[in-house]
């Protein structure tokens, strides 16, 4: 279905777990939902603002994916075809519920396909205020903490890092950029990640609780 | 950390970036579906980035309740259907028969068929037209009634002007007269109905 050689980087390892997925390992399929749960909720949130709805319809847009999984054929993002089936699922749910979403009806509309980035960060505002209190501050501690511990991450690791998840560049531009060889970057990106990691979880482990 | 889980988080930090190789995608898929260790660390690393792109929005990280519940799901449609039941379509799908060339051929002759028919129709020309004809074979009442002038008649329920056309075209269709398409006796029908004598 989603050819790749196999010599060549994935430009896309959703594909692959798509891929796996269709092949019959269900632990392909979990990955997608656990990369994309948050992302799905938070798009969600903007048309429902009940809080145990979002959870539902959530749920509701992954195992619709899944039944609809043979017929990705990689054409677009993974994610903008789970955005297209969970504003469908939202959309259908609320006409059964008689309930008019509360939040920027307008945003379904939009006609945006390529991951939707722009309406999803100009309503993060408002998807927010849906959140408790509690869980607003206990975002913006992690968020603090992860921004600090960026900050003391060695040079190295922190340009690294930082051109990856915030510029967006593939380990060969940053070895460019950077002047060093792939395996260095991918070593630096994987440090970088750890000692944030480190840093966070003491906090997310309070947080959140039950972890995997 | 022995150096093997090490290794097998870079290649997970690799495979956050799409940045593996395909024999190393499979090692790394292994490990992952294998260690919840490895697993806590792929909801992490995509969290991380998240958090780094979009601050506080970002939120918390997906929990492991949420998955387990779709997967159970997911288990119950396993038995039922599985990814490729398509009980749920999410964009178009292809007709059953839409590789078979024979169906297409089938088609294409029906439309040309239709074609023809309708220009042999318009071909033959008006003389030749049934419906039309027929609609004006019920016309000569009113034919006959061209050139007649409205005629003003006092009653009990006040003064009407009776329409020579009307008339014929009531007298014309009479049985359809009196009642409505409700079959309900509707009032301008009562007072349009070719029932010269309740008039």
């Amino acid at each position: 279905m989603i050819p790749t050689p196999p010599d060549l980087p994935p430009t896309d390892p959703d594909a692959l777990l798509v891929q796996r997925t269709l092949d019959g390992d269900v632990r392909a399929f979990e990955m997608l939902v656990v990369k994309y749960q948050r992302r799905v909720e938070r798009l969600i949130g903007r048309m429902v603002r009940d809080v145990d709805l979002v959870q539902d319809i959530a749920q509701e847009t992954f195992i619709r994916a899944y039944r609809a999984l043979a017929q990705f054929r990689g054409d677009a993002q993974f994610y903008t075809w789970l955005y297209r089936i969970a504003v469908n699922t939202a959309k259908k749910q609320l006409m059964e519920l008689k309930r008019s979403p509360l939040v920027y009806m307008g945003a379904l509309n939009s006609g945006s396909d390529d991951e939707t980035s722009g309406i999803e960060y100009e309503l993060n505002a408002q998807a927010a205020d849906a959140e408790t209190p509690e869980a607003i501050l206990a975002s913006k501690e992690i968020a603090e903490a992860v921004n600090a511990a960026m900050d003391a991450l060695p040079k190295e690791l922190g340009q690294a890092i930082a051109l990856r998840e915030i510029e967006g560049l593939s380990y060969e531009e940053i070895a460019q950029a950077l002047d060093c060889p792939i395996g260095t970057v991918r070593s630096r990106i994987f440090r970088a990640r750890e000692a944030i990691s480190a840093r966070i979880k003491p906090m997310l482990e309070r947080q959140t609780g039950k972890r995997w | 950390m022995v150096p093997e889980d090490a290794a097998a988080q870079e290649r997970l930090s690799a495979l956050v970036d799409g940045e593996c190789m395909r024999p190393e995608f499979d090692a790394a898929f292994g490990d992952l579906a294998a260690r919840d260790g490895l697993r806590q660390a792929w909801v992490e690393y995509h969290w991380i980035g998240e958090v780094m792109r979009s601050g506080r929005q970002a939120g918390m990280p997906a929990d492991a309740g949420f998955a387990a519940a779709v997967m159970a799901r997911v288990a119950v449609q396993d038995t039922a259907a599985g990814p490729s039941g398509s009980v749920v379509r999410a964009g178009h799908a292809e007709a059953a028969n839409d590789p078979v060339l024979r169906w297409k051929m089938v088609a294409g002759l029906a439309s040309l068929v239709a074609v023809f028919a309708v220009a042999w129709n318009v071909a033959l020309g008006p003389a030749q037209q049934g419906a039309p004809e027929l609609a004006q074979a019920t016309q000569p009442p009113v034919a006959a009634a061209e050139g007649l002038r409205d005629t003003v008649v006092v009653t009990e329920r006040g003064v009407l002007i009776r329409d020579p056309q009307l008339e014929a075209l009531m007298a014309a269709h009479r049985q359809v007269g009196g009642m409505s398409a409700l079959e309900m006796p509707a009032g301008f029908l009562r007072n349009a109905t070719f029932e010269g004598p309740q008039r």
